[in-house]
Order: structure tokens, then sequence, then C-alpha cells
């Protein structure tokens, strides 16, 4: 269930169905498919096997397959804990917006009220602007909120999810009900679903379909290897990572006709294409979305508490998982307390947060969003493959999957992360490279280094340091 | 050249239904990712009891 949680997130909601429709709306479901197939189960099983046979966490869970890979482990903790200093802001944000659906604060212009009014956007990344008090207190809220429930260890965990998964699925059914009721729905829904089957002959489509699986599943951040070590000693690991893989995918799926349904009804008010409206990222939730929540003809209130109140359900999950890795990893390293272990965790990522906070937070946040889910990621996840396949023994994890699952897996599993996974990560990686070359993200090309690929070797380093710190031995009884 | 379906994205006029390729797309999408919840949900349910 924790797993299931931590897999979806807010960029079911507001990444699948934007991706699925630039990519050929339905027809971007046959190489979505195919890419949760061949990569995204095969490193989902792979991940369960990996932490359910080490009963560790991804930097013992390395070290026990060599000590001097154990920093692949840290620098596979490390990449969530970075991703989820901003990730936590984003829900922050949702927690304001949630507040403000009690009077519909943003009014008619829900554009001017996010960027000036409420995010204070300065001219640019390198001017800093002041911390925003209204985003620092929900941002307090949210890190308590996840300390309150880490610090207990995964009893707690297994309490909350219990609500935090269902929950936000039931409201997500909720708001695309609604949204099909209103006029204009099946417009939104055509752009989201009629095919392009031309598009199936562009790499590119291709490359965006595993980019999502990989980005959505929750694979390559340790996240997956830590929640497996919890796992009973007779969990069925196939069957738990086709269940993990399939319910992420499914929520995504259910996510498309909640927001496009809105989106036709928001273009039929407007009288307007849907091609022109925010159908991504926090352009999605905190532009468009709030815009179409105005115009509804009733219960706006409620539909603005369901909207925002689901999507910091869905991020809840996700946030405690990205940081549990590596209270995990410091718990185990120097065998602290949970409570201690999360406190100071907690700590740091709460001081991290706080740049995010600031006028120029959404630049930050953009940029860094772009370098670790292109760079930081894929490179974790291809360093884990090559480790796991070349270095240690693929079969040696197929060979333990099957031992308590009820679908054995033959050595199709062993092609796919030997040679198909690493060949699909590495065109992914060289891909955002020579796009980068070309086309630098941002300007200056300098803020590429300093916000981009700095983050990138200083996790790396940090990685490294861990790794060379003495492990505190286990104290006899 | 355009067809009816892209020709009424354009002129944004109301829908009557959903286009039946937009149609099997949704039944396939559906049936892989909810129907593969429902088997793989049943054989862990299964495997328990036995």
């Amino acid at each position: 269930m924790a797993a299931i949680g931590s897999a979806i997130g807010l960029g079911n909601v507001w990444r699948f169905p934007y991706i699925a429709y630039s990519n050929g709306g339905g027809a971007f479901l046959i190489p979505y498919f195919v890419a949760l197939f061949t990569a995204g189960i095969p490193m989902l099983i792979l991940e369960f096997s990996v932490g359910h046979w080490s009963r560790h966490g991804a930097p013992e869970s390395f070290k026990k397959i060599g000590k001097k890979w154990e920093w692949v482990g840290w620098w596979a903790a490390l990449v969530p804990f970075v991703i989820v200093t901003y990730y936590i802001v984003v829900m922050a944000w949702c927690f304001s917006y949630l507040i403000y659906s009690l009077d519909l604060r943003w009014g008619l212009d829900a554009k001017s009220f996010f960027l000036s009014d409420f995010l204070s956007v300065t001219t640019g990344p390198l001017e800093i602007g002041g911390i925003r008090i209204p985003i620092l207190l929900s941002l307090l809220v949210v890190w308590f909120l996840v300390f309150l429930i880490l610090y207990k260890g995964v009893g707690r965990i297994g309490k909350v999810v219990m609500i935090t998964v269902p929950l936000p699925w039931i409201l997500l059914i909720i708001l695309a009900i609604r949204g099909l009721t209103l006029p204009g729905a099946l417009e939104g829904i055509s752009y989201y679903l009629t095919p392009n089957f031309s598009k199936l002959t562009d790499l590119n489509v291709w490359l965006a379909a595993y980019a999502q699986v990989f980005f959505s599943v929750g694979i390559a951040q340790g996240i997956m290897i830590s929640y497996a070590s919890h796992l009973h000693k007779k969990s069925d690991i196939s069957n738990n990572a086709f269940i993990v893989a399939l319910a992420d995918s499914g929520t995504s799926f259910l996510a498309g006709f909640a927001v496009f349904s809105v989106i036709g009804y928001l273009a039929m008010s407007q009288g307007i294409g849907i091609e022109s409206l925010g159908i991504a990222g926090p352009q999605l939730a905190f532009i468009t979305y709030p815009t179409a929540i105005s115009l509804f003809p009733v219960a706006t209130t409620i539909f603005g508490i369901l909207f925002y109140l689901s999507l910091l359900t869905f991020g809840i999950d996700s946030a405690f998982s990205m940081i549990e890795p590596m209270t995990l990893g410091i718990q185990q390293k120097w065998r602290i307390t949970k409570g201690k272990a999360t406190a100071i965790i907690c700590l740091v990522g709460f001081l991290a947060s706080l740049l995010f906070t600031t006028g120029s937070g959404l630049y930050w946040l953009d940029i860094l969003d772009y370098f670790f889910s292109r760079f930081g990621m894929v490179l974790v996840g291809l360093i884990e493959c090559l480790v796991l396949a070349w270095v240690f023994r693929v079969a040696f994890f197929r060979d333990h999957a099957n031992k308590t699952s009820d679908i054995l897996i033959g050595q199709w599993w062993d092609i796919l992360i030997k040679y198909v996974v690493p060949a699909i990560l590495t065109i992914l990686l060289v891909a955002s490279v020579y796009e980068n070359i070309l086309r630098p993200y941002v300007q200056p090309w300098w803020v590429v280094l300093l916000a981009g690929v700095l983050p990138c070797v200083a996790i790396f380093f940090a990685a490294w340091i861990l790794m060379k710190q003495k492990t505190k031995k286990e104290e006899p009884l | 050249m355009d067809t009816d379906e892209t020709k009424n994205k354009k002129r944004g006029a109301p829908m009557n239904g959903l286009p039946p390729s937009a149609l099997v797309m949704l039944i396939f999408g559906a049936v892989v990712c909810y129907g593969g919840i429902a088997y793989f949900l049943y054989r862990a349910f299964k495997a328990r009891r036995t």
C-alpha cells in the first residue's frame, strides 16, 4: 500500500495527461504500456528483490553487494531527498490553495494572483527576492505533518497510507464524474484520447513514454528498496510489482479524465482552443484549474477543496517515501533512533526548502526539477542497473523473486535488466545532454552549471563522503 | 486533409459523443490498467487462500 502511495503523486495528475495529449493522444497508450512492461515493472521487481533480500535501505543493500558500491545506494537516497525539498513546497502551495478555495481568493484572474500576489515572482532566478510568509507557514505545516507520519516508523506509515492512498482516488473519481457532467467535457476528453497513430513512428514519443514510466513509478530513488526491506519474508515480489505499476498507470489514466473534462469546459466557456490553455505542471494546478473552478455553475468552493485535497493527499505519500531512504540510511549507518534520524532529515530538508519560498523559488524549482528528473534519476537508474546486473548477478535476484512469487519470471527479465533498460536510459541521457548543448534549458549557460550540473555533482560527492563514514556497529543486547 | 474530428476540434463545435477511435483507446487503456489490477489482485488473494 505504501509503495502504491509512493508511486502515485502529483505527476500522475499534472504530467501524464499532458504527456499523453502531446505525444499522440490515445495512441500514446501503446508505447506507454510497452515501456511499463519492458522497463517499469522489471525495474520494480529488481528493486523489490534487492530490498527484500538485504532487509536494509539502499545504502546498506549496495554495501551488501560490495563495499565499494555503497555510494550508489547513498546516491539513490540523496536524489529523492533533493527532489522532496521542492516537491514539499508545491504541496505547501496546494495547502495554501486549499484554504484559498474557501473564498476563491484567486478571483477571475488566477494567473496574476498566482504569479504576483501569491508567489511574488522576481524577474529571474538570480534576483532571489524575499521569503513569502504565507508559503513559509504552509511549508512548516506540511513538513511537520511529514515528520509526524515518519518519526514513529513503518507502523505509522502503514496506518497513514490506509487513508492517504484510497482517499485521493475517491476524490479523483468524484472530480472526474463532476468534470464529465460539465458542458464541453467531451471535447476535452476527445483531445486527450483521440489517437494520432502517425506519432508512433517518432522516436521522441517512445522516449517520452519510457521517461514517463521511469519518473512515475518511483524507481531509481531508493524508495522501493527501502519499502521492500520491510516486506514480509513470504511477500509476493512479482505480483506486488505488477499491482504497484498498474495502480500508478490506472491513476494517471483516470486523472486524464478529471483534467481534460475541466479543460474542455474552460475552453468552451472562454471560447478559446484547448491548445492555448496551460495543461501541465504548476500552470494546470494553480492557474488553469482555479480559473475553471471560478466559472463553475455550482459548488465552486467544494470543488476547489476536493481538488487541492486530492493533490495534497496524492503528494503526501510520495513526499514521505522520498525522505524514507535517507532516514533509513542514516539510521542504519549511525545506529540512531528513527525519531532522531527523521528529525535531522526533516530539519535539513526544511532549511533547503526555504529557497523555494522566495520570489525566485519558481525558477529554482523548475530548473532543479528539470535537471534532477532528466539527469539525476536517469543516471542513478543506469548505474543501479549496471551494478546489479553486471557487477552482481541479475539471475540471483530473479531466483530470489521467484522463491516467494506466484508468477515466475524467466530469463527474459535478465535480458531486460542487463541490456534493454540500460540501453534506454543511456539514450535518454544522451538525448537530454544533446538537447541542452543545442538549446540550454536556461540562460545564461552558467545558471545551467550552477543549478543543474553542480547539485548533481555535489550529491555524487556527498554520497562518496557518506560511504567513507565509519558504520557504527550494532550494540549487543 | 482534415477529418471531421479535427474540423470539429478547430471549430470548437459541441460533440454528441466521443469519436470511435478515442472510444477504442479508452477501452484499451481501461482494460490494461483496471483489468490488470483486478487480475493481479485476484492472483494475490487466490495465493493467500491456498
